[in-house]
């Protein structure tokens, strides 16, 4: 298992390095620059073009900047913005943990729902109830992300006034105004979640309960201590699995979630670095996601070996 | 630009009606029509106590001057041959020849004067705001929020009335027209045209308008087909304008049939009206002459990311298939769609448009050969060029008027661009804010120069 | 989103049974939703002859009109007929759909076949360039796509495609591990079979239903893929109708008229449940370790 930990580890070494190169390129072979943002059309004049590359630095050649920055990068540098003139690293850190918080709040939610959904269904198993469960659970799937969030910001932001409908203010400056704006986009993130986490709770505790059943009928026990007793916790396993999963899919999928409710945190950073060809402002976004997303999918698929004693590495 | 006018002053700057009015220069003469004398205001400190002398005045606009320093109003303020300071409240500018426009473009934000010593500190404007402006800069994140506050010491006694002003971005219009409705801020700026009358309705909130930016087609002249006037100008007699008001605009806009010195100006020449009228036959007999009787297909460039410009090219897609013209949209997003219209990658394209200044030597900006517009389209005409440079450097305003009638004309013919409509632009802020002001025309996006005189009702 | 269902552990069903044809169009749960999405493409395909109006003329001052005798459905921000533009947009969501899901089943096996029977140095490569792909942000990359190649749907098909390809991958490589292991694998190999001939003839016949269960649910997100690009207006390029792009510009309509987002939002999540049902179907027929 050590071994197989510390393979992992200089993959995701290697495949974090891929990213950032990979990403740096990207960025920079899309048409438009960052000085051509910050002069617009109506002062682009050649000399002026070229006085800003100088004093942007981007008048080197490209392997020149990359290695530049990745030796920036090796001392914890992630450099300045081309278009702010600000250090990168401490607006990143500023807006990382946003990011965590909304995705963290999101799989809660999800997870309050689509659990006992799933195992509702699973009780009552092609019941009512399970058809309910069903529906709902593929509308949570396919509601396009920012029909939902527009739908619930008119609905409790703005026609029933339950919940500030935008924007975003500090947790340190206002504890209950940072939780009150962080319900409806982690509500909107949660729904596809929740779904998935129904249907994946429902066929696991189905399976294992067919499993289950007959073993504990032999022994008397009833059918309600079975699926809570026995089946539940093992049918947890793959739904473990599918949160850490999707937790990882969150990170980088909250794009249209954190634009919508003007959620100040990495994904709108990463837009806006996007939008004016911030380039080192994309590669420190995209270096401290893709790094959490590997390693979330390491940890998950180290944890199918925790929890199910019968899956070993070699 | 919004927190370069709260945190400096300049000399001169634009005021509730259009009109240019004192600001750290408290009056000026010019004596004979190269010279422009400056008496500065007294007892006027930047935000880090220094006082406010004419060597600021020279330092700032040396700055600006400076083709290594690379600023905005360069090209506009060039004819500034050199800056005396007189003494430490007088400063006198020798111009190499006259200038009807400099005050215009003075006033603008771009030329805010900045402390000598922060300058000569090495101090890098980008980074830091040492101002003399009513509100001092406390903190800022990009793309997310700027912090204002009060500046105690401001030299309009009692100005101004707000201690703290904080700008928020909302880069989606729907969120942001959902924060104001639900009062979660007090002001917004561009209101989406769709949301203008619901806006207006609402018995909280009220919405400050006026027209001033427009909607234009810029053509490729160095390529075929648009290297032929008459192609362009059937592009012009193609389009319903009306019909983008309605479309993109919800109807708020006015057709543009004339020339682009809107009709509240003194410059404003009437007869050019109904030029341009949605006339599709012309259009088709436009398109015979010149060898395309029998249809053309082109590609438009525009951007997806502001919905007024792709919803625009919609609209110009659809009118020109009424007259055999195939239109491909090309949308990308906009530092995209800035690169290929600076590198003239593109056949004609959709573009929305604002005069800077409130003087119609706006045009030299956009016709003028060599200007970035010009470059990027290929136009270049020597008796426009005259035309400009003339008006601007002649004083007598019926004169001037006769030279920019005349340039408007030219215009209209070349067809370099085709004007569509100018849209309304709107701010909205809820009842209690007071004491705004939406400035006319193009400076509609300078009005925030009004925020030092807004208060909150109680 | 959905790769869990089909998660490569529980997979190693062998689809040549006799008779398998006949009980998936007598199966309910199969037939039910297929018979649904053969109807939806078929109106998509007879569009012409459908569509009451020209799903591109625009009527200003029939903007955002509810639902009437005249159009149908009502019309949108620009006065179009809505039912006629989603009888149109049918064909370019199903086009898209089916073109990207196509590309992303094709890279996606091969990565996952190469990577789960070779294992080793093509494990890690295969299996870390899907990580790759995943850890792009799918803006930026749409972004890339669009600006170096243009707005249009060979396009757009592309950028869904790459997309979708780590979801084929990762499900395709747990079950060609689970596949190599069974005695049929082994059987060929020692009668010497080369290792394109096992990898086609022994191993994709027999993971074919994690496949195909893969498939008909991503064909249905594909759907809603678009229409998250065009929200961020990288979908399909105007005036092309499609569900997607109709519910994204709806969306900025929604507190004026609901309907230019009800009805294409309606018809995407009816045609989501479709394909899950069917991709739900065809794993209790194929799958009968989770035959519930």
């Amino acid at each position: 298992m050590g071994g197989y930990v510390l393979r992992r580890l200089a993959q995701s070494a290697v495949l974090i390095f891929a990213v950032a190169t990979l990403v740096a390129v990207l960025v920079r072979l899309i048409p438009g620059d960052p000085v051509q943002v910050l002069l617009g059309e109506g002062q682009a004049t050649p000399e002026r073009v070229r006085l800003l590359r100088e004093q942007l630095g981007l008048e080197k050649p490209v392997h020149v900047q990359y290695l530049e920055w990745l030796g920036r990068l090796v001392r914890g540098d992630l450099g300045v913005s081309l278009i702010s003139r600000r250090a990168i690293g401490p607006d990143l850190l500023q807006r990382l943990p946003r990011t965590l918080e909304l995705t963290v709040a999101a799989t809660l939610l999800a997870l309050a729902v689509g659990l006992p959904a799933g195992i509702l269904a699973a009780v009552n198993r092609n019941g009512p109830v399970d058809l309910a469960v069903s529906v709902l659970a593929l509308l949570g799937l396919s509601a396009p992300v920012f029909v939902l969030g527009t739908l619930l910001v008119l609905v409790f932001g703005l026609y029933l006034r339950v919940f500030p409908a935008t924007g975003f203010v500090d947790l340190t400056q206002d504890p209950w105004g940072h939780v009150s704006r962080l319900l409806l986009p982690a509500a909107t993130l949660a729904a596809a979640m929740a779904g998935v986490i129904a249907r994946m709770a429902r066929s696991a505790m189905l399976v294992l309960a067919e499993d289950y059943l007959r073993t504990a009928r032999a022994k008397g026990l009833t059918e309600r201590a079975v699926v809570f007793g026995h089946a539940l916790p093992n049918a947890l396993i793959p739904v473990v699995a599918v949160v850490g999963v999707q937790m990882g899919s969150l990170l980088g999928g909250s794009v249209i979630v954190e634009y919508i409710f003007n959620w100040p945190g990495l994904s709108t950073y990463l837009l806006q670095g996007i939008a004016q060809r911030d380039y080192p402002v994309v590669q420190a976004v995209v270096l401290v996601v893709s790094a959490l997303f590997i390693l979330l999918n390491l940890l998950t698929d180290l944890s199918y070996g925790l929890l199910d004693p019968r899956i070993r590495y070699g | 630009m919004n927190v370069k006018m709260q945190v400096y002053n300049g000399l001169v700057r634009y005021w509730r009606k259009g009109e240019v009015v004192p600001d750290l220069a408290e009056s000026w003469e010019t004596p004979d029509p190269t010279t422009y004398i400056f008496r500065l205001r007294r007892g006027v400190k930047f935000h880090d106590g220094s006082d406010f002398t004419a060597r600021d005045v020279k330092a700032s606009l040396e700055r600006i001057l400076d083709p290594k320093v690379g600023a905005t109003r360069r090209a506009d303020i060039r004819d500034i041959k050199e800056i005396v300071v007189v003494d430490d409240y007088t400063v006198r500018l020798n111009l190499s020849r006259p200038n009807a426009a400099l005050l215009a473009y003075l006033a603008r934000p771009e030329c805010a004067i900045l402390s000598a010593r922060f300058l000569e500190a090495g101090g890098d404007p980008n980074v830091r705001a040492v101002g003399t402006g009513p509100f001092r800069l406390v903190s800022r994140e990009p793309g997310v929020r700027i912090v204002l506050e009060k500046n105690p010491d401001y030299f309009r006694q009692g100005r101004p009335y707000l201690d703290r002003v904080v700008f928020m971005a909302y880069p989606d219009e729907n969120t942001r027209v959902t924060a104001i409705r639900a009062g979660d801020v007090d002001f917004i700026e561009y209101v989406p045209w769709k949301d203008t009358a619901a806006l207006q309705r609402e018995p909280h909130i009220q919405v400050f308008s006026g027209y001033g930016p427009f909607m234009c087609l810029i053509f490729n002249v160095r390529q075929k087909p648009f290297d032929d006037p008459r192609v362009r100008r059937a592009f012009g007699y193609a389009v319903n304008r009306q019909s983008i008001i309605d479309v993109v605009f919800f109807g708020r806009g006015a057709p543009i049939t004339g020339g682009l010195v809107p009709r509240e100006h003194w410059a404003y020449n009437p007869n050019l009206e109904g030029t341009y009228t949605y006339d599709p036959n012309r259009a088709r007999a436009l398109l015979k002459e010149a060898g395309y009787g029998d249809g053309l297909r082109v590609r438009l460039l525009s951007t997806s990311q502001y919905g007024m410009h792709q919803s625009t090219a919609e609209v110009v897609q659809n009118d020109l298939k009424k007259v055999g013209v195939q239109v491909d949209l090309e949308l990308y997003d906009w530092p995209t769609t800035v690169d290929k219209h600076n590198k003239g990658e593109y056949q004609f394209r959709v573009h929305g448009l604002a005069p800077e200044v409130n003087d119609p030597d706006f045009l030299t900006q956009f016709f003028r050969t060599d200007s970035p517009y010009t470059r990027s389209n290929g136009f270049s005409d020597p008796e426009v060029d005259r035309l400009l440079d003339e008006a601007r450097s002649t004083l007598d305003q019926g004169r001037r008027k006769a030279l920019y009638g005349e340039l408007e004309r030219r215009l209209l013919e070349l067809a370099p661009w085709v004007y569509l409509t100018w849209r309304e632009q709107s701010e909205a802020a809820l009842k209690k804010v007071r004491g705004y002001e939406h400035l006319p025309g193009g400076l509609a996006f300078v009005s925030a120069i009004t925020l030092e005189e807004v208060w909150l009702e109680a | 989103m959905d790769s869990i269902f089909s998660r490569p552990t529980m997979t190693a069903a062998i689809i040549r049974r006799p008779g398998l044809l006949r009980r998936l169009v007598r199966s309910p749960r199969v037939a039910g939703p297929a018979t649904f999405l053969a109807m939806v493409t078929v109106l998509s395909l007879l569009a012409p002859l459908l569509a009451s109006h020209d799903p591109l003329e625009m009527r200003p001052p029939r903007a955002l009109e509810a639902p009437g005798r005249e159009f149908l459905l009502g019309t949108d921000e620009y006065g179009r007929d809505i039912l006629s533009r989603l009888l149109y947009g049918g064909r370019v969501s199903l086009a898209v759909a089916v073109g990207s899901i196509l590309l992303a089943g094709v890279v996606g096996v091969t990565l996952g076949l190469v990577g789960g029977y070779y294992g080793g140095v093509w494990e890690a490569l295969t299996m870390r360039t899907v990580d790759l792909l995943l850890s792009i942000p799918p803006i930026l990359l749409a972004i890339a796509v669009v600006a170096f190649l243009g707005s249009n749907l060979t396009n757009l098909i592309m950028v869904i495609g790459i997309l979708y390809v780590p979801r084929f991958a990762r499900v395709v490589h747990g079950s060609t591990l689970a596949v190599k292991q069974r005695e049929f694998v082994e059987a060929a190999r020692v009668l010497g079979a080369r290792d394109r001939r096992i990898l086609l003839v022994a191993i994709l016949p027999n993971i074919l239903a994690p496949i195909i269960v893969q498939a008909s649910v991503s064909l249905g997100f594909a759907i809603l893929l678009e229409s998250g690009l065009s929200f961020l207006g990288l979908g399909a390029p105007p005036p092309t109708p499609s569900w997607g792009g109709m519910v994204g510009a709806g969306r900025g309509y929604m507190h004026l008229s609901p309907w230019p987002v009800l009805w294409p939002a309606l018809t995407v999540w009816a045609v989501i449940l479709a394909f899950n049902l069917l991709g739900d179907g065809f794993r209790d027929l194929l799958d009968p370790k989770l035959r519930a």
